[in-house]
């Protein structure tokens, strides 16, 4: 299974897992690649007893050539990867994917980026602090030897040209290892700190490679899903996020007693309940929905669907609607009345309308049907007793179309008379229906325009 | 036809074709036009009194028979039947009386 499906299907923890793997296995290596070659270069170069200038120019060059490559390497496969993340994690809008992918690139990519030119500067560093040690070391051998020459009165030979050896090799060895030990890489090489040469020198501050790229690939992998979860919160209309631990954190955060609990920054839906739970406003004040959350944390806020009764009642329409086998649009005499809660209603209900001329034909009640949810301009949601709940779709002193609970269609009609509808609207009050008006209603309007 | 035939006729109709499954709405705005003709009572023609009242009558008849059931159009027939057809029958009657 490739990578975007394997996103697509995973839960938020396995996906946080998968995401960091990705990460490890496609920019990660490119780093080390490069570390390694680098690596390579100071060992054998420290173990040369000469460096020249040339020698060093040349390693420079390669280097540089090198890591050039890399750097393109890496942020073209940064950009690739979080394009493929962001769009498995559901991100569909093509101005932000690409403010997205630009976003990682820069932060992520760039990142990396700089820590391959580190390991270059610091590698070049290394070989040219063995190029002075050794040629200054050489310039002291000379010297020592010149002046124990100096002195040597040939009493015994073979005896004190021994000590003289002895000694002076203790002496080369303790000079030579002082000052390569000057040099961090050189002094990592020597005393064989850790597995890698390099440290990332970054704000001052060295770090583990190793240890770095990990926690770096992690808080990626982090910040890559909480903002996917942004996106796609936007794009859908989603409101409200559940509060998800997907990385244990260093020590726990006052916030983590929220798990699991839901979040608006919409007022409001504030204490509605959603699973049981009733939703919580912004509260979290060190993570607050959108920011960066404080260094360390493993918590993300998950886009929840919240589907009021007014979206749960229209999109179940919208799919009966949209079902060729309940409804076919270009047999509508025959398919109209399978969105009616009964085909008993609908022919009552046509044999009405026609009767009173409001329609021609059951083509005729389909079209102002359809009209009417298209160009209402107003939704009113009406429940009686605990028996139901209904939308009202109504058309300014035109049709009004009711919806079910369950997404039937229950009445299509109009009332031509105003002095109707008054008297219609006062005997609904009085058997007790209660009516309220839905407000913000575009995206349902948005919806029903596209059928 | 002029409104008020027509709210006569729509009452006519949902008392010959009355499916106590209906919607509630259906029976909702018939409770409309019932209204209508109620307070357009004064207008109308004895033959079309005459014919409201056996209408009304229908109505409660109706309403006796469906009473105890649990569907929703219940609600709207017993407004009707209160609000506007035994006020009508007893007009009626206590006129007759007099």
């Amino acid at each position: 299974m490739g990578v975007y499906a394997k996103i697509k299907k995973a839960g938020t923890q396995s996906r946080f897992s998968t995401i960091t793997e990705e990460i490890e296995s496609q920019i990660m290596p490119e780093i080390w690649k490069f570390v390694k070659k680098a690596e390579k270069n100071v060992y054998e170069h420290y173990a040369d007893r000469f460096i020249s200038n040339e020698v060093i120019d040349t390693v420079r060059k390669e280097l540089s050539f090198a890591a050039s490559e890399q750097v393109d390497l890496i942020l073209a496969k940064t950009a690739k990867l979080s394009g493929t993340l962001f769009t498995a994690q559901g991100v569909t809008d093509s101005k932000a994917l690409n403010t997205l992918i630009s976003y990682v690139k820069n932060d992520f990519g760039s990142d990396m980026s700089d820590m391959i030119l580190s390991v270059k500067s610091q590698t070049e560093k290394a070989l040219n602090h063995i190029s002075y040690v050794v040629n200054m070391q050489a310039t002291k051998d000379v010297g020592k030897l010149y002046k124990e020459l100096s002195q040597y009165t040939g009493d015994n030979l073979k005896k004190d040209l021994q000590a003289f050896q002895r000694v002076f090799s203790d002496q080369y060895a303790r000079d030579y290892m002082r000052e390569m030990t000057m040099n961090p890489v050189l002094n990592s090489l020597i005393k064989q700190e850790g597995n890698s040469l390099f440290f990332y020198n970054k704000n001052g501050r060295r770090y583990d490679i190793d240890k770095y790229l990990k926690a770096r690939g992690e808080f990626t992998a982090l910040d890559t899903m909480r903002k996917a979860q942004l996106q796609v919160a936007k794009e859908r209309g989603y409101e409200v996020f559940r509060l998800e631990r997907i990385k244990n954190a260093v020590e726990p955060r006052e916030h983590s007693k929220y798990e699991g609990d839901y979040f608006t920054k919409n007022t409001d839906l504030v204490g509605t309940e959603l699973n049981g739970k009733i939703i919580n406003g912004d509260i979290i004040t060190d993570f607050i929905i959108g920011s960066t959350p404080p260094y360390g944390c493993g918590h993300i806020y998950v886009a929840v669907e919240f589907k009021n009764i007014v979206d749960d009642i229209t999109d179940k329409f919208i799919e009966k609607f949209e079902k060729f086998e309940t409804i076919d649009k270009n047999n509508i005499e025959k398919t109209f009345k399978n969105i009616f809660e009964s085909v008993a209603k609908y022919n009552d209900h046509l044999k009405r309308r026609v009767k009173y001329n409001h329609v021609k034909d059951s083509k005729d009640y389909f079209d102002k049907t359809v009209e009417c949810l298209k160009n209402c301009d107003k939704i009113i949601l009406e429940e009686f007793e605990d028996k139901w709940k209904k939308l009202y779709f109504s058309e300014k002193d035109s049709w009004v179309v009711i919806i079910n609970e369950i997404g039937e269609l229950v009445s299509s009609y109009l009332i031509d008379r105003p002095n109707l509808q008054n008297k219609l609207d006062t005997n609904r009050g009085v058997i007790g229906v209660k009516s309220s008006e839905v407000e913000n209603y575009e995206r349902i309007r948005r919806k029903f325009r596209l059928l | 036809m002029n409104e008020l035939e027509e709210s006569l006729d729509y009452y006519k109709y949902e008392c010959e074709n009355f499916m106590i499954d209906n919607n509630i709405e259906e029976v909702l705005i018939t409770s409309a036009h019932r209204d209508f003709i109620d307070e357009h009572k004064k207008e109308l023609s004895k033959k079309q009194l005459n014919e409201l009242i056996i209408l009304d009558k229908k109505m409660i008849g109706l309403y006796e028979e469906i009473r105890d059931t649990k569907y929703e159009t219940v609600s709207a027939i017993k407004l009707i039947v209160e609000k506007y057809a035994l006020k009508t029958i007893l007009e009626y009657e206590t006129k007759k009386a007099v």
